[in-house]
């Protein structure tokens, strides 16, 4: 995969996921009861892109883009934060409908919004 | 209770939709189908504006849209369809400009979301469009009221033309804010911006302050009595002083001083400005006495003031005293071509009230059976349904054209005197029909093009640049501009000059005039009434 490539990959991966897996927390207003909280967090992973090519997960996303992209960032230091900061925005999926959601809910919205600071990272690392 | 705006969603997916629904209620989304409050892409949306008879008050406009391929707009520029994808919304936008142009667009998108810097500058470009500062409930409001407030303004306030160009639009509000603070205001921009008439008529008028609006145009004082002129002075203090006088920032006392040609400030008489403005005193020449002045100070200037700091012409110093953050750049008519439409039909319909084309506008509306204080206006080329309120000038797409590609040098003091030329000669022209016992029958007066061509050839660009081309080519003038005038003496002199080469050059025919400047040198009467109306009498010219 040329640069051109690796680009035009990473920037529909920040728009796919980056935007979207955060879009239902940046929306909400600044004082957000646990409803909806709760509500806007299983938005933001299980129905991040909603379209007209239907209901997309961040999960689903995530893992179209690693097949898609092969080892092809491997060898760029960005690599492995944006790597684990979309597995550790992904992992809050497991606490949806449990108490511990709401009371880290700071925690669960940064990881959450630092999927698209650490793609943009990783793109323009590539970008030079 | 007043209707909610309603805003016409463009958007490949729900997110802004039910965000919108949700979470802001002032609000009401346009319902484009049974079960859609949201167009899902740009055919759609273009179909629905097109056909449906309702309201919308603002698009917000998604960029990148995952459609079928046969659902995109053309996109020439994007190489790939996944590029034709991704900015969609350029390709969408386009064309909500060329056909619903009124609208105001907010994109969904932030300007660090767009890996092409091209299309950013487009973005930015673009009148009534508007983009966001971040992805997040806040910056959506706030762009939403922006664009709204916005598009509900009026375009034209107390004789400015504001227009709908966004960047000459976020003008206004700079200047409001920097008419209400201490700081001197820097206005730079080419001749004919309208720098003096908005110090005087936008930034005084809104400083708060009750003392004298007092203007100086350096470039039409003598060097050696622009202090005199500024601060003031003694009997005596030079050759001719034989009192004492008061400089203009005594006279401006709670007012505002407006310097205009600011450049031409000689490197002496910058160093006691520099003071006055440190100190807030003056001392008048041939006095020891300091007097304390309280005014707003503008100064204007039609050149980079940088770069004559950078030439050693302007002092740093009081380059630095005067403020560049309070700098405000007016942008060239050339610069703001989304708002020739709106300009060229106000200018037309305030030609048709000037004191010369007034009483003929008068008579021809009678002949026509339209009340007589019915306006002059200009049909475009691309006007759908022009209204008939009076007399309408109808301007060939060509001309249009043509006035669209032209430079503007002399910005919008030259299009106005072109259109004020377009509209007396027009004017007269139909009442030269009437008393020549010709019956016109209809309100629509057709603009010949020949005319637009004189009136743009004659411009100001070639012949205030090139003294010798007047020389060699017949359609070249050499025009002298006379400093200190009002605008419109500026206008009618220019003018006057004109007509007197023009004399000159056909040797004094009337009918060749006519044949020239109208295409038709039968129409001579025409070139006499303007003539009268210059005060050029054709036995001055003859005997010149």
């Amino acid at each position: 995969m040329n640069k051109a490539e690796q680009i035009e990959l990473l920037d529909d991966l920040l728009h796919d996921l980056g935007k979207y897996i955060a879009f239902p927390l940046n929306m909400l207003p600044s004082e957000p009861d646990g409803p909806m909280f709760q509500d806007a967090v299983e938005h933001a992973l299980n129905q991040t892109r909603v379209g007209a090519q239907g209901s997309q997960s961040a999960k689903s996303i995530w893992a179209n883009f690693l097949n898609e992209a092969g080892n092809a960032f491997d060898k760029n230091d960005c690599w492995q934060p944006m790597h684990d900061a979309v597995e550790a925005a992904l992992a809050w999926g497991a606490h949806l409908g449990k108490p511990t959601l709401f009371i880290s809910r700071k925690q669960v919205t940064d990881d959450i919004k630092a999927v698209s600071a650490a793609i943009r990272r990783l793109r323009d690392q590539i970008n030079g | 209770m007043a209707e909610k705006p309603r805003l016409f969603l463009v958007d490949d997916g729900v997110h802004y939709a039910n965000t919108i629904a949700q979470h802001m209620p002032e609000y009401e989304l346009v319902q484009v189908t049974a079960d859609r409050s949201r167009a899902a892409d740009g055919i759609e949306a273009i179909d629905y504006l097109n056909t449906s008879q309702q309201h919308v008050d603002l698009v917000l406009l998604d960029m990148r849209f995952d459609v079928s391929e046969d659902r995109l707009l053309p996109l020439p520029e994007a190489t790939s369809l996944r590029r034709q994808r991704r900015y969609q919304g350029i390709a969408i936008l386009r064309r909500l400009k060329a056909e619903f142009g009124h609208l105001p667009v907010v994109v969904l998108t932030s300007l660090a979301d767009l890996s092409v810097a091209e299309i950013a500058v487009e973005l930015q470009s673009l009148s009534l469009t508007y983009m966001l500062n971040g992805d997040d409930l806040d910056s959506l409001r706030i762009r939403i009221h922006e664009a709204l407030v916005d598009a509900e303004r009026l375009p034209e306030e107390n004789g400015i033309f504001w227009g709908r160009d966004q960047a000459f639009r976020a003008l206004r509000r700079r200047m409001a804010i920097l008419a209400r603070g201490r700081l001197p205001i820097v206005l730079e921009g080419e001749t004919g911006t309208g720098k003096s008439y908005l110090a005087e008529h936008y930034i005084h008028e809104r400083s708060g302050r009750t003392g004298r609006f007092v203007t100086v145009d350096l470039s039409t004082l003598p060097s050696n009595l622009i202090s005199a002129h500024l601060f003031g002075a003694v009997k005596g203090a030079y050759t001719g002083a034989v009192s004492d006088r008061k400089g203009v920032f005594e006279i401006a006392a709670g007012g505002t001083v407006f310097i205009d040609e600011i450049q031409n400030i000689p490197l002496e008489t910058q160093k006691q400005l520099l003071t006055v403005l440190q100190n807030q005193v003056v001392q008048p020449l041939g006095s020891n006495r300091d007097i304390p002045v309280d005014v707003k100070v503008i100064v204007a200037s039609n050149e980079d003031l940088g770069s004559a700091v950078r030439d050693g012409r302007f002092r740093s110093d009081l380059y630095m005293r005067l403020s560049p953050a309070t700098r405000v750049v007016l942008p060239p008519l050339r610069d703001r071509v989304s708002d020739l439409p709106f300009l060229a039909r106000r200018l037309t319909e305030r030609a048709g009230f000037e004191p010369d084309v007034f009483p003929f506008r008068v008579q021809l509306n009678r002949s026509l059976g339209l009340p007589e204080d019915s306006p002059v206006q200009l049909s475009l080329p691309d006007d759908k349904a022009a209204k008939e309120a009076g007399i309408r000038l109808v301007l060939p797409a060509p001309s249009w054209r043509r006035l669209q590609r032209h430079k503007w040098s002399g910005n919008i003091r030259e299009l106005s005197m072109v259109l004020h030329n377009l509209v007396t000669f027009s004017i007269v022209g139909a009442v030269d029909a009437l008393e020549s016992g010709l019956s016109l029958s209809s309100r629509r007066l057709q603009v010949d093009s020949g005319l637009v061509n004189q009136l743009l050839a004659g411009g100001l660009e070639p012949a205030l640049s090139d003294d010798k081309a007047a020389k060699r080519d017949p359609d070249v003038f050499a025009i002298k501009l006379k400093p200190g005038q009002s605008l419109n003496a500026v206008s009618v002199d220019i003018e006057r000059q004109y007509f007197e080469q023009l004399f000159d050059q056909t040797n004094g025919s009337l009918d060749a005039m006519a044949d020239r400047l109208l295409g038709d040198p039968a129409r001579s009467r025409a070139i006499r009434l303007r003539l009268n109306q210059l005060g050029l009498s054709l036995r001055d010219l003859r005997r010149r």
